[in-house]
């Protein structure tokens, strides 16, 4: 829906970097998208999008950049080099938010960026809206020549409705220029005045949002209580009036959430004696319209309540992030009973304990035939040859699910992407004071793009004592199979290694004793060595031969095996199964993909090829 | 007023969550219904935990994130995974479980609970559930369990049109897979038994 929008409100230049919920957009893009007029690409990160983005821009191309909120810190640099300078065509920063924390190192808010980095955000309210805020958004981008944030909150992201009908795509466009005599200077001399001129970009779009018709008011003036629903807010809120049958509520249905529209707020506010704010994730325009309250004249200050008051679940709470209309239902009761603080929602931990008592954890779990599986049961080896204490610094993607129990929980310090290699080289830059443990660093082969590099440029040039694993499986796998520079050998790992003079060996990981005796010698040197483990990624068509194998029951002595059911249990492979009737394991033809790592360590041979 | 229906469909990673909530929602649209569906991605994938939200509203402006108390039926793809489902939720939503254990990565087969003892005990807390096992346990069982939840009426929706969505989106298989969903539960005698969930919401209008 993102991607249909932008693109029918006229994006012709579309990047980003991968990573749940932001993904889809260019998925999505690249399905629409007219290759003769818009561009769509992956970035190598979400940096470098933007800032091909923002050429586009200069360009007087409509340009979207798209990334999950954990990108919009890594860009944050540029971003406001960005605003001081202003832009040329139609901008928009796209912020997936990961609002609870699923499926990310932290619970995402791109509206404190905004605010730090003094460009406007607008979080549509339904996907309705979005269209609007895309054409909206635009329009105002150019206007004031300012990037604009749009705040897609999980619900939007993942979640998906009817498309309006009057989305049109544009069919043909000029070719993109850039007149060098209009330069684009962030340059220190003139950061006073770009600073000052900023500013008054910035009270051009609050002004233009106090007329938005993205923003809504209903109910009556008179009202007593206020609900301020914020982006899909709004969705919750409508629906709990609803439910309890309007009882003289006003609703503001706020998508421009900063600046905020002061004078809409001001007059919204009227009679009202309290103000609920109902957001996603932290209590930011909670804490904004307390501002506004502030300021207005006596006799009119309404309290201000929402997360931070405690009627809804505020960042101390695990169910901050979540919203639902019985939150919303249950603290509009709390705000018209005045009751004071502490949420009526219970914490998860109420459910039916019998229930409960029946449930095993289903942790995610390596896809059968990864090579991850092999990689990491390799580093395992590794680890514990070396031993003294040595250990493994990781990073996120696939293999991060090495800190778990399907990879052995091989990983013993673990941030986000491209973290390994500095994290590592870190500890191995404290030998001088002492630091005796031998490190290793864990990142995947678009992870240590993205921002694994200049780290090991520093361990080259100090000539740290760390082993850096890269886990080569040529795509971007974790979020949907997107490619980058390394697929396909566009661009070789090794030969960056190498040039920065880093000794560099490349080993198949499906050869689990080679690869762990490698890595245990390499861990050994004093000095940085890089070991890539290449082996395409099991879901890829071009994979290893799928030819799957079977367990030979005559073999197989079941559970008097004494290996504790390594094929079953301990390998973590999904296909590896245990048939408890005849006491025998077994191998699911249907999800096997013919890597024959369970065949390997099959104490008996039982395992082998279903060669016909 | 009541809120619209709200299904949840439960199971782990690669069942087919995901694709049976846009059947249902691509049959729903095709009624002249507002769907909402949101889906829980990323880590889930990897044969993690999988829930999907669908809502299906007689009117657009509903949120696609619905609570415990605003689900109507639950269907579980997998017999623990109705039990992680089902114990954040009332006795009276009514539930669906489908298909045969998926064991977690690591998990022993005697550590499972047995299906038995799942069914036992859910039958005891939601006075309205049933357990169907699809002859086929080979095939993913999403499009078994649309087919199953069609017959029980409980989406309100023609049963036709489900089919009809099923055949252009999934193909002569998942046709098929539909079908015998469909005919487990008549087989049971239990045709149109869920219609007043479907007639109750009145799709929150």
């Amino acid at each position: 829906m993102i991607a249909r929008a932008g693109i029918a409100a006229g994006a012709r230049f579309i990047s980003g970097y991968p990573g749940s919920p932001s993904s889809e957009i260019l998925d999505h893009a690249q399905r629409y998208a007219d290759a003769a007029t818009i561009q769509v690409e992956w970035a190598v990160n979400e940096m470098v999008a933007l800032q091909t983005a923002a050429a586009a821009s200069h360009a007087g191309m409509r340009a979207i950049v798209a990334m999950k909120h954990n990108g919009l810190a890594v860009c944050l640099d540029f971003l406001e080099s960005l605003a001081y300078t202003g832009i040329g065509a139609g901008l928009l920063l796209i912020s997936c938010d990961d609002t609870q924390g699923t499926m990310s190192g932290t619970k995402g808010d791109a509206r404190p960026y905004a605010r730090l980095g003094k460009l406007p955000c607008i979080e549509p309210c339904s996907h309705d809206q979005i269209a609007d805020a895309m054409t909206t958004g635009f329009a105002l981008s150019e206007r004031c020549h300012i990037p604009i944030i749009i705040r897609s909150t999980t619900a939007l992201s993942h979640g998906s409705a009817p498309a309006p009908a009057h989305m049109h795509y544009p069919q043909s466009a000029d070719p993109p220029a850039f007149d060098p005599t209009d330069r684009v200077l962030d340059f220190p001399p003139m950061v006073p005045s770009l600073r000052t001129d900023l500013a008054g970009r910035l009270r051009q779009a609050a002004a233009s949002f106090d007329d938005a018709a993205l923003n809504t008011v209903e109910g009556s003036p008179d009202a007593e209580l206020l609900v301020v629903g914020v982006g899909t807010g709004s969705l919750y809120a409508r629906e709990a009036i609803t439910a309890l049958g309007d009882a003289g509520i006003r609703l503001v249905a706020l998508a421009t959430v900063w600046p905020l529209p002061r004078k809409l707020l001001e007059a919204a506010i009227g009679q009202a004696r309290s103000i609920l704010v109902v957001e996603d994730a932290e209590p930011f325009v909670e804490a904004a319209i307390k501002e506004i309250v502030a300021d207005l004249p006596d006799p009119i200050h309404p309290r201000v309540r929402g997360r931070d008051s405690g009627d809804l679940p505020g960042p101390d709470s695990s169910l901050c992030g979540i919203l639902d209309r019985q939150q919303v239902i249950d603290a509009i009761r709390s705000v018209l009973t005045e009751t004071t603080g502490g949420s009526v929602v219970p914490e998860p931990g109420a459910p039916n304990a019998a229930l409960q008592s029946l449930v095993l954890p289903r942790a995610p779990a390596l896809c059968a035939g990864c090579p991850h599986r092999s990689s990491l049961l390799s580093v395992q080896a590794a680890i514990a040859m070396v031993g003294e204490d040595a250990f493994v610094v990781g990073d996120i993607g696939c293999y991060g699910l090495g800190a778990g129990p399907s990879g052995y929980n091989v990983i013993n310090v673990l941030h986000n992407m491209g973290a390994s290699v500095g994290v590592a080289l870190g500890f191995a830059s404290l030998r001088p004071l002492g630091f005796r443990q031998r490190v290793l660093a864990l990142v995947g082969d678009s992870t240590i793009l993205h921002a694994g590099l200049p780290a090991l440029v520093q361990a080259a040039a100090n000539r740290a004592p760390l082993l850096v694993v890269v886990l080569d499986n040529g795509v971007t796998a974790m979020t949907g199979l997107q490619p980058n520079p390394a697929t396909d050998g566009a661009v070789r790992i090794e030969a960056i290694c190498t040039g920065m003079g880093i000794e560099t060996i490349t080993l198949d990981p499906l050869d689990v004793h080679r690869t762990a005796l490698c890595l245990a010698e390499c861990m050994w040197r004093d000095e940085p060595m890089v070991a890539v483990l290449r082996s395409p990624c099991a879901l890829l068509p071009t994979a290893i031969d799928p030819i799957p194998f079977a367990v030979d029951h005559d073999r197989c002595i079941g559970s008097g095996c004494g290996c504790d059911r390594f094929c079953a249990r301990v390998l973590g492979c999904p296909a590896n199964l245990f048939d408890e009737a005849i006491d025998r394991a077994y191998i699911d033809t249907a999800l096997c993909n013919g890597c024959g790592l369970c065949a390997e360590f099959c104490p008996t041979g039982a395992i082998a090829e279903m060669r016909a | 007023m009541t809120p619209p229906l709200g299904i949840r469909i439960a199971g782990v990673g690669g069942q087919g969550a995901s694709r049976a909530a846009g059947v249902l929602a691509a049959a729903a649209l095709q009624s002249g219904l507002f769907p909402t569906v949101l889906e829980g991605r990323g880590l889930a994938v990897r044969g993690g935990a999988v829930n999907v939200l669908v809502r299906l509203a007689g009117k657009t402006g509903h949120a696609p994130r619905c609570a415990p108390g605003d689900v109507h039926v639950i269907v579980a793809l997998e017999p623990m995974e109705a039990v992680r489902a089902a114990m954040w939720h009332r006795p009276d939503t009514a539930l669906l479980v489908v298909g045969t254990p998926v064991l977690p990565a690591g998990v022993f087969h005697d550590r499972y609970p047995v299906p038995a003892a799942i069914a036992s005990c859910l039958q005891q807390r939601h006075s309205r559930s049933l357990f169907v096992v699809p002859a086929d346990c080979r095939r993913p069982p999403n499009l078994f369990a649309v087919g199953a939840l069609a017959c029980l009426g409980a989406t309100g929706l023609d049963r036709m049109v489900i089919r009809m969505t099923v055949e252009r989106e999934m193909g002569p298989d998942g046709l098929a897979d539909f079908d015998a969903g469909w005919r487990d539960v008549a087989a049971l005698g239990k045709q149109d038994a869920w219609r007043s969930i479907a007639e109750q919401s009145a799709f929150g209008c």
